[in-house]
Formats: C-alpha cells, structure tokens, sequence
C-alpha cells in the first residue's frame, strides 16, 4: 500500500490527541456543560472565574478528570513504545512486553502485597512489589537466556513462558489461600485502571517517559539496523548484546512502572506499534514517536470509555483495551499464518 | 508489503464500540440535579448501612449503592445507581450524583476517592465492620442521628436487644463444634475460618469453630468428617434450592458427621455474610438458634 508520510500522520494524530483531550476533560459521569469545563481549566490556569462552577465541580474537571486524562497520555504512550521497542528487538511481530516475564512478574509482586501486606500499607506497597515483581522477572528471564554465544531470542522467549507459568502458579496458590476480598481486590487490579493517580506517581511516569522516549529515538538506527539480522547488525558496527541489556532494562522500567501504577493494561504494546507500522512503514526514527501517540490517544479513548458505558461505575480500563486488541491479535494471527505453516 | 485498506483491518467489533461510546458521550446530560432542601440525597456503600438506611424508613433518599447491596423487593433498582465494589469506587461517578451524605464502611476506598469526597466538602461517615450486635448498634446510633430518625432508630436497637436476648437463652452447649460451609455449586466447598463473618456467627450462637486456619478456605468432605462438627451450618447462594439436601447429595461422606446424625445440620443465606453482623444478621441468628436448640 501506499504509505502514508511521518510528516501528515504526525500532525493528525496530534490533532486528534488534542481533540481527544479535550473530550476526556469535558466529559464524564458528571454532567458539566463543554465549556464550563473548558473554563473550569483556564481559571486554574490563570486565577480567573469564568465557569462559574461550584467548587466539587472544579474538582471534579481539575482533581480526578484531568490527572487521569495525562495518566492514560503517558501510560499509553509507554506501553505502545515499549510494544515497539520488543518487536524490533525480536524481531517478532507478536512480542510484547508480557513475553519476558515483565507483566506477569508485576502482577505476582501486586498479589503478594494484596494477599499478604495488611491493609493499611497496600496503598504504597501494592505498586512497590508490583515494580520489584517486573525486574526480578525480566532480570531471571534474561540470566536463563544468556550463554556464552550471546543472548539467545529463542531462549529468552521460552524463558519467558516458563516465568510467566511460573508466575502463573504462584498466583494461583495465593489465590487459593486468599480471602474472598483479596480475591476480588487482585482480579479488578489485573484489569488495570487510570483512575487512581496522585501527582507523584504522575510525576514519576512523565519522567520516565520523557527518559525513555529520548533513549529509545537514540538508539532508533540501531534497531533498524538489527532488522537485517543480528550478525548484519554486527557487521553495521553495532554492538548487538549491549543494546539488548540496555533496551530491555528500559522497556521493563517502563512497564514495571505503568503497571505498578495503572495495573495491568493489555494489547496497546501489542497493538499499536503494528498499526503504526502499516501506516508509515518500519522505519523506528519514525515508528517510535508515532507509536508514542497514537498508543496515548487509544488509551485515552479506552479510558473515555470505561468513564462512560457504565456510568456512574466505572469500567476497568483493561478490559476495554482487551476488548479492541483482541480481536486486532487474531486477525494478525491469520495474517502471519502462513509464516509460520 | 501487502496493500491495506483500514476498514479490513477493524473488526464489527470495534466499531460497534466506538458507536455505543459516542452516543454514551452524546446522550450525557448538561446539568446537574439541584439539591432538595428537605431531604437527604444519600449514597451507601455498604450493604448493612443500606439494610439500617430502609429499616429506618430513608431508603428513598438512596441515590445510589454498592455492588453488595439489596434492594427491598418493593424498591426498583432502576431509580438507585449502582457505583460498583466498596473498595474501588469511582470518585466522579460518586460526585455526579450530587450526593450529600455518603455512609460506607472502614473498607471504603480507594483512598484517591476519599480525599475527592473530602475536597468536595461532603459529609463521609465510614463505619466499623459490626463483627457483634454492639457494634451494630452503634452504627445504627450513628446513621440515625445522620438522617436524623434517631426515634426510628430505638425501635430497632428495642429490637436486636429482643431478638439478641433469645439467641443467648437457647445458646449451644459450651464447647459445641461448629462448622461454617460456603458452598459453592459445582466448585466445593469453603470453611469458614478465623475472623470471618461465618465465624462471629458460630461465636454469638454460642459455639466454637473447629476451622483454625484464616478466612475461608477450601475444604474436602473427608477433612471435615476427620473434624467432627457437632454442629453444621451451610451458607448457599441460591435461595430456591435446598443449601442442605444439595450439600449431602454431593458430598454423601457427610453422613457421618455427628451434626448430620444428630440432625444438627442448618442453613443460611449466604448473602448475609456480605456485611458482618448486620440487620438480617440478627433475624437470621435468632432464627438458627431456634432451629439447633
């Protein structure tokens, strides 16, 4: 197909981000008229008093709808680069973060705190061991992978799975000795939302985004490169087993933290760094940044969605993500078939 | 590379999703309700508080519950919204009901909602768990004065005293071994342990639970023979089926226990257990009591 150019893309879904913050900012389960929510913003902004809202209202636009809009900015925006990251590391079309062990290793620290911490501390401690639970996973996965030759992908990805099933039984013994209340606090958590944010954990996020986004663009021609094959990347210069440990660090850095902030947010990793591959090619210069922003603005989308279907509740916003990856993962299973009959 | 159209790419589903989400957007209101002034707008997140708030004669205050909460047969669950889990309430969905009284438990969260409900200035009374009539009289103290019914209110305290009065005159013999059953169909069976609303049951009844481990737990037929309950009570999720007769049909070991001899073997709606001791609670003790003594 014809491809579209990074320099018409990049601005439209920049646009369409915009426009899709600003829904997020004016709708809710609150009826509040567009723009006095619109307004509710500027007066913060400037010490004004134009929207004439009742403070609960403002604080409902400035306290819970405008931190949850930038947290679903920047987590998506991570998670998708991170997709995108694994996939030209492995050069696999279905890696994920997921396969190095990293969600299911954040998963198991979370249910740990959940089942085991008392109550009062899970607020810190959950996201703590949620974070731990990523490293020490990846770090394991990676440690079963090296060999003297090298980091082997093939390896890494069993490694992977046996981590993840590992990961897996593990779960399931706390969940058997869990009451139903824990019970019921892991399965929301695993679904993943936005809606619980403090401006610290937002702070950490957008660092790590920033940090990450700068590293990753940096290292952009050295992941095209480890397209033609590792050993042609070697001949290019590129010292392939470092850029490896450093990517991968990185990418579970960043899922360790999305997680251990949002939970568990699945198929934008997945998803988005694909689309942004048909759309423009698989050039990373050009695939990272906009695989940043349209996995913002799809997040962003779902998270509109989990404020509204169901309102006053809530959704979690994994669910919906799930919802439209799934069958995304399927129809690019079919697509793949036939490399792999 | 293959050439793309975008539409091959997206399934119905998505669109489908993408429909109902734009006209959730579009078919939201654009203002708020005004506040009464003679009446309560009441939002209750805990399935005891609800019972108090309806024995109390406000339930048509409730603007909306929790997930745990049931609603008199008489009251339609179309006019009360429903907010979802205790512990994962939604902060705007909370506000947008322009609530002005919000009762809940200890367990209330998350916290990020409770600082919201606290910026906006709204009166939030998180009460304890009630694990024994005391404290459920306490909470009912409590609400009463909220909702001011505080006449209503010594009605139902005259009443738990009553009803609580019985219970301990038909108490088990000291040392009664209880057993606390969850039965959940087709996946076996939960024993009640240590700090469960099962257990603080057993205790007013005037028992002792054989369970020594924490919350509830799964459990085989033959480790709750080698227990040797005394007595048996079942807590079953579907009122229209016998929780008893179910419970020996599959698990026939059962026989053999001392309570199912001794016909000591009872049951209960399990959905009491959502809340501690609570209204139904009471009613329903004074009734297991009747029936074992």
């Amino acid at each position: 197909m014809s491809r579209i150019s990074f320099s018409i893309l990049c601005p439209a879904f920049l646009v369409g981000a915009c426009i899709a913050v600003a829904f997020s900012l004016t709708s809710g389960a609150m009826a509040l008229s567009t723009s006095q929510s619109l307004l509710a913003l500027w007066d913060s902004l400037w010490g004004t008093d134009f929207s004439g809202l009742a403070s609960y209202q403002q604080l409902v636009v400035l306290d819970l709808r405008l931190p949850r809009t930038l947290l679903a900015l920047i987590v998506g925006a991570i998670l998708a680069q991170c997709g995108a990251v694994m996939q030209g590391l492995f050069r696999n079309p279905l890696a994920d973060p997921g396969i190095i062990g990293a969600s299911s290793g954040a998963a198991l620290g979370a249910s740990i705190a959940i089942i085991l911490l008392p109550l009062a501390i899970q607020g810190v401690a959950i996201p703590v061991a949620a974070f731990i639970g990523a490293l020490l996973t990846t770090l394991l996965v990676f440690n079963l992978a090296q060999s003297e030759n090298g980091t082997s992908v093939v390896m890494l990805i069993l490694a992977g799975v046996a981590v993840t099933a590992f990961g897996g039984a593990m779960m399931g013994f706390l969940n058997v000795i869990a009451d139903d209340q824990a019970l019921r606090d892991i399965t929301l958590w695993q679904m993943g939302s936005v809606a619980h944010v403090s401006s610290n954990s937002l702070l950490l996020c957008l660092v790590v985004m920033l940090v990450m986004a700068w590293y990753f663009q940096r290292h952009a021609q050295a992941l095209n490169a480890l397209l033609l094959g590792e050993s042609e990347a070697r001949h290019l210069g590129i010292d392939v087993e470092r850029l490896k440990v450093k990517l991968i660090v990185m990418v579970t850095v960043g899922v360790g933290v999305t997680v251990s902030v949002a939970g568990i947010i699945g198929f934008i990793g997945l998803v988005i760094p694909h689309l942004v591959r048909m759309l423009t090619g698989p050039d990373h210069r050009t695939l990272l940044p906009l695989s940043a922003i349209v996995g913002a603005l799809l997040l962003l989308l779902a998270d509109i969605g989990a404020r509204l279907l169901m309102a006053p509740s809530e959704l979690p916003v994994g669910l919906l993500t799930a919802v439209m990856g799934a069958p995304f993962f399927t129809i690019l299973l079919f697509k793949q078939r036939k490399t792999f009959i | 590379m293959t050439s793309y159209r975008l539409s091959t790419y997206y399934p119905a589903q998505v669109y489908r999703l993408l429909l109902v989400l734009a006209l959730a957007v579009f078919s939201s209101g654009s203002n708020a309700e005004p506040l009464a002034n003679n009446q309560h707008r009441i939002i209750s997140t805990d399935a005891g508080v609800t019972d108090v708030l309806f024995a109390l004669g406000v339930g048509s205050s409730l603007v909306g519950i929790d997930a745990t909460s049931t609603l008199p047969a008489d009251v339609s669950a179309d006019e009360i919204a429903n907010l979802g889990y205790h512990r994962m309430l939604p902060a705007e969905g909370l506000l947008s009901l322009n609530p002005d009284l919000i009762i809940g438990s200890e367990h209330m969260g998350p916290p990020e909602t409770i600082e919201a409900i606290k910026k906006a200035d709204l009166t939030l009374e998180q009460l304890p768990v009630a694990k024994d009539e005391d404290t459920l009289k306490g909470n009912i103290k409590i609400i009463s004065k909220l909702v001011d019914k505080q006449d209503q209110a010594q009605a139902l305290l005259n009443h738990i005293d009553q009803t609580m009065a019985d219970v301990k005159q038909q108490q088990l013999p000291v040392g009664t071994k209880v057993a606390f059953l969850l039965q959940l169909e087709g996946r076996g069976l939960r024993l009640a342990g240590k700090d469960t609303t099962g257990e603080d049951l057993i205790l007013l009844l005037g028992g002792s639970n054989i369970a020594q481990h924490n919350s509830y737990q799964s459990v085989s037929a033959e480790a709750l023979l080698s227990l040797e309950p005394d007595v048996i009570i079942v807590a079953g999720r579907d009122a229209s089926q016998s929780s008893v007769n179910l419970l020996l049909k599959n698990n026939p070991l059962l026989q053999h226990t001392p309570a199912v001899q001794q016909q000591k073997i009872i049951e209960v709606d399990g959905r009491l257990l959502v809340a501690g001791i609570s209204l139904s609670a009471v009613d329903a003790l004074a009734n297991m009591a009747k029936q074992l003594h």
